[in-house]
C-alpha cells in the first residue's frame, strides 16, 4: 500500500493506494504517525484508490479516532467504494467518521 | 526441522559452493588455455632462436666463401693462359679461408692439352690441418663431367650445390664428411666460361653444433619422454640433407615440406616419422634449404600439463578449505536461527492448543430439549482472533461469537481476554446488552493498541424460543425457516466491543419459531478468496444455505466443505468460525 501525505490548508490529507492488510498495516501505521499531531487541523482519509481494508486497517483508523478526538479535530473518510463502504457500515464505523 | 529436508545451514553451503565450483571451472578453463599458449610461445621462441643463431652462423660462414672465391676469380683468370700457377691460388685460398675445406678448379676436359684430358688442380685441409695440393686427373667422379658440368658452365653463374659425402679416397681413414660446394665460373680473355672455381665446405660442424643445442634442450626442457626433439636440415624438394641418424641422409623426407614451409620462418604441425610433431623451422638464405628442428608435440604440452595439474591441485585444496569454513560459519549463524524458529513453532502448537481448549467442544448436548447447537473454527494461522462461547443455564442457552481485529499472535492475545471476560460477565448476567457494555469497559481499558471484537452475543429461551440478542458490530446472522427461506436477522448498528469507552450499545429481541435455525459466521467465511483473487461471497452463503438441510451440525459442515472446494488449496488468509443453532 501507498500513502501519500499533504496539508491543504487547514486540513491534513493523506491518501491510500492499494490493499490496507495485515502485513502492510505495519508501515502504514508508521506513515499515519504525522496526523497524530493534528491540533488546530482537521483530518481527510482519501480511500478513493483504496481497494480493500482489513480489520487491522480499520484498527489504525479507530486509532487515530481516538486521538483526533483528544485534540479537538475532525476526521473525515472520503472516496469508499461499495464494498468497503458495506463493511464500515457493519462495524458501525459509520457513525464513528464522517464518510463522504 | 523438517528431517528429509536438508537443514537451512547445508542448504546455503551447498549453493554457495555451486557458484564457487562454477567460477573456479571457469578460471580452471581460462588458466588452462593460458598456460597451454603460454607454453607454445616459448617454446615457439625458445626453439626460433636456436635456428636463428645457427642460421646466423651459416650464413657467415656460406658467405665467407662465396666472398673468397668471388674475390679470386680476378687472379685465376689473370693467369688463365699458365696452368701451373693455379696450385699457388689453390693454396692460398685454402689456407686464408678456414671455412674452406677443399678448393679446387674444374677445368673443362682437354683444356689445356699439355696437362691431359683431366686438369683439376686442388688444395685440401686434411684432418691435422695441414694443406695438401694435389692434381686430380681421374675421372672417378664422374659428376665432374656429366650434365650438371656442363650446365653450370653453360649457366655462367655462381650456386652453391645440393650437399654429398666426399668420396671415400678423399676421406682416407676419416669418416666420410656431408660437404657441399660452391662454384664460380673461370672465364678466359674472350669471356667464355671454361672452368668452375669450386670450394667445398663442410656441413659437419654445422650438424655438431645443431646436435649440441637441441640435445641441450633434450636435457633441460624433455627429460623422461620417449620422444625427443632433433633438428634436421632439408630443402625443398624434401632430400634430408642433415639428420641426426647419418643414415637418413640424402634420403627423401617429405614431398610436403617445401610447401609447408614456405614463410622464411615459422611453424607447422604435422605428423613425421609416426609422431605428431611441430616443426619450426627457418629457411636459409641463399639457398633453398631449411632448417628445423623437429619437436613431439607432447614435449611442448607435457610441460603444461604439469603447471595445469599444480594450478588444479591448488584450486581444489582451496575448494576445499573455502567448503570447510563456509560450512562452518554458516552453520554457526543459520543453525541458531533455524532452532529460533523450530521452537517459535512449537510455541505456536502449544498456543495454539491452549486456545482450542478455551473454546468449548464443537458441539452440546443440551438436556430436556431437542434444540441443538454445532460450532466449526479454523484459524488462519496457529493462532488466532476467532472465538465462540455457549453453555446451557437455568433453561437459557447462551451463545457468542466474535472477531478479534486482526490476525495471529497479536488477536490470539486479545481473544484470551475476551474468551474469559464473556465467560465471567454471562454467568452473572441475563441480559446480552449488559453483558457486552461490561465487555466494552474491560476492553477499552488498557487498550493501547484500539484493538476491538466483532461480536454477537444471544440468549435464547429454550422453553419460549424467545431470543434476546445484541450485536456488536459483527455480521447480522442468517435465519433459515423450516421451510428452507433464508432471512438475515435484523440488528441495530452498534459500534465493536472496545471501540469506544461508554458506547451505549443494544438489545434486540425476537421469538424463534421451532425448527429454526440460526447460522453465525466471521468474515473469515463470506471473504475466503481463491487464487484468482475471487470471494467465497454473501451470495455463495446464502446459496449454500438454502440448499442444505438445516440441521445444525450438517449446515455447518456442508459450508466447511463448499469452502474448501472454491479456495481450492489456496492460502487461507483469515479465520473462519461458524456456530449454527436450531431451535427445536
Amino acid at each position: 500500500m501507498k500513502t501519500t501525505f499533504k496539508e491543504e490548508g487547514k486540513n491534513y490529507v493523506m491518501t491510500f493506494e492499494g490493499r490496507l492488510d495485515t502485513p502492510s498495516s505495519v508501515q502504514v501505521g508508521r506513515d499515519m504517525k504525522v496526523l497524530y499531531d493534528c491540533e488546530g487541523h482537521d483530518i481527510i482519509l482519501d480511500c478513493s484508490a483504496m481497494e480493500y481494508i482489513t480489520s487491522s486497517g480499520m484498527r489504525l483508523f479507530l486509532d487515530l479516532l481516538k486521538a483526533a478526538k483528544g485534540k479537538g479535530s475532525k476526521i473525515s473518510i472520503v472516496g469508499l467504494n461499495d464494498d468497503i463502504r458495506l463493511v464500515f457500515d457493519e462495524v458501525g464505523f459509520t457513525t464513528l467518521f464522517e464518510i463522504q | 526441522m523438517n528431517a528429509s529436508k536438508l537443514s537451512l545451514s547445508a542448504r546455503l553451503t551447498y549453493r554457495i559452493m555451486a557458484v564457487v565450483l562454477v567460477m573456479m571451472a571457469i578460471i580452471a578453463g581460462v588458466v588452462y588455455v593460458t598456460v597451454r599458449d603460454y607454453m607454445h610461445e616459448e617454446a615457439k621462441g625458445r626453439y626460433l632462436n636456436i635456428l636463428l643463431e645457427n642460421h646466423q652462423e651459416l650464413r657467415r660462414r656460406l658467405s665467407n666463401i662465396s666472398v673468397a672465391l668471388n674475390n679470386n676469380v680476378h687472379e685465376i683468370e689473370r693467369d688463365i693462359d699458365d696452368p701451373d700457377k693455379m696450385f699457388e691460388h689453390m693454396e692460398r685460398i685454402v689456407s686464408e679461408n678456414t671455412s674452406i675445406a677443399c678448393c679446387d678448379i674444374l677445368f673443362e676436359p682437354g683444356y689445356y692439352p699439355s696437362k691431359g684430358r683431366v686438369f683439376i688442380p686442388c688444395a685440401r685441409r686434411d684432418s691435422a690441418d695441414h694443406i695438401v695440393v694435389t692434381r686430380i686427373d681421374s675421372t672417378y667422379n664422374s659428376f665432374f663431367y656429366n650434365d650438371w658440368f656442363r650446365e653450370q658452365l653453360q649457366k655462367d653463374t655462381c650456386s652453391w650445390t645440393k650437399p654429398y659425402f666426399e668420396s671415400k679416397m678423399f676421406a682416407g681413414n676419416d669418416e666420410p664428411r656431408l660437404l657441399t660446394t660452391y662454384v664460380v665460373p673461370i672465364h678466359q680473355r674472350d669471356g667464355r666460361p671454361v672452368a668452375l672455381l669450386a670450394a667445398d665446405m663442410s656441413l659437419e660442424k654445422l650438424r655438431d653444433r645443431l646436435m649440441e643445442d637441441v640435445k641441450e634442450i633434450n636435457d633441460q626442457y624433455e627429460k623422461g619422454h620417449r620422444h625427443q626433439s632433433y633438428f634436421v636440415v632439408v630443402d625443398m624438394e624434401g632430400t634430408l640433407l642433415l639428420h641426426p641418424d647419418k643414415q637418413r641422409i640424402m634420403t627423401n623426407y617429405d614431398r610436403e615440406i617445401g610447401w609447408m614451409m614456405k614463410a622464411n620462418r615459422g611453424t607447422c604441425v604435422t605428423e613425421v616419422d609416426g609422431v605428431r610433431s611441430r616443426l619450426y623451422y627457418r629457411n636459409i638464405k641463399h639457398t633453398n634449404w631449411v632448417m628445423v628442428i623437429v619437436t613431439p608435440e607432447d614435449v611442448i604440452l607435457s610441460n603444461g600439463l604439469m603447471l595445469n595439474i599444480i594450478i588444479l591441485t591448488v584450486m581444489v585444496v582451496g575448494l576445499v578449505v573455502i567448503y570447510l569454513i563456509c560450512r562452518h560459519q554458516i552453520k554457526e549463524i543459520a543453525d541458531p536461527v533455524a532452532a529460533q524458529k523450530a521452537a517459535i513453532e512449537r510455541e505456536l502448537t502449544i498456543a495454539h492448543d491452549i486456545q482450542m481448549s478455551m473454546l468449548p467442544p464443537a458441539t452440546l448436548d443440551i438436556p430436556h430439549s431437542a434444540t441443538t447447537i454445532h460450532a466449526m473454527q479454523t484459524p488462519a494461522r496457529d493462532v488466532g482472533g476467532d472465538f465462540y462461547n455457549f453453555f446451557v443455564r437455568d433453561n437459557l442457552l447462551y451463545f457468542c461469537i466474535g472477531d478479534v481485529s486482526g490476525k495471529g499472535v497479536p488477536a490470539a492475545l486479545v481473544m484470551s481476554q475476551a474468551c474469559s471476560a464473556v465467560q465471567l460477565l454471562a454467568e452473572k448476567e441475563t441480559e446480552p446488552r449488559h453483558i457486552v457494555c461490561h465487555m466494552n469497559d474491560m476492553m477499552t481499558r488498557h487498550n493501547d493498541m484500539s484493538m476491538f471484537i466483532t461480536f454477537f452475543m444471544g440468549i435464547l429461551h429454550l422453553d419460549t424460543g424467545v431470543l434476546n440478542y445484541c450485536n456488536a458490530g459483527h455480521k447480522a446472522p442468517y435465519i433459515i425457516k423450516e421451510k428452507g427461506e433464508v432471512d438475515i436477522l435484523p440488528v441495530d448498528r452498534n459500534l465493536p466491543v472496545g471501540a469506544m469507552p461508554d458506547w451505549e450499545f443494544t438489545s434486540q429481541q425476537t421469538v424463534l419459531e421451532p425448527g429454526t435455525t440460526l447460522f453465525l459466521y466471521t468474515d473469515g467465511l463470506d471473504e475466503a478468496e481463491n487464487a484468482q483473487q475471487q470471494m467465497f461471497g454473501k451470495a455463495r452463503i446464502k446459496e449454500m444455505l438454502q440448499s442444505t438441510a438445516p440441521y445444525a451440525n450438517t449446515l455447518t459442515d456442508r459450508m466447511a466443505q463448499a469452502v474448501a472446494d472454491f479456495v481450492a488449496g489456496n492460502e487461507q488468509s483469515d479465520d473462519l468460525t461458524m456456530l449454527s443453532v436450531r431451535y427445536q
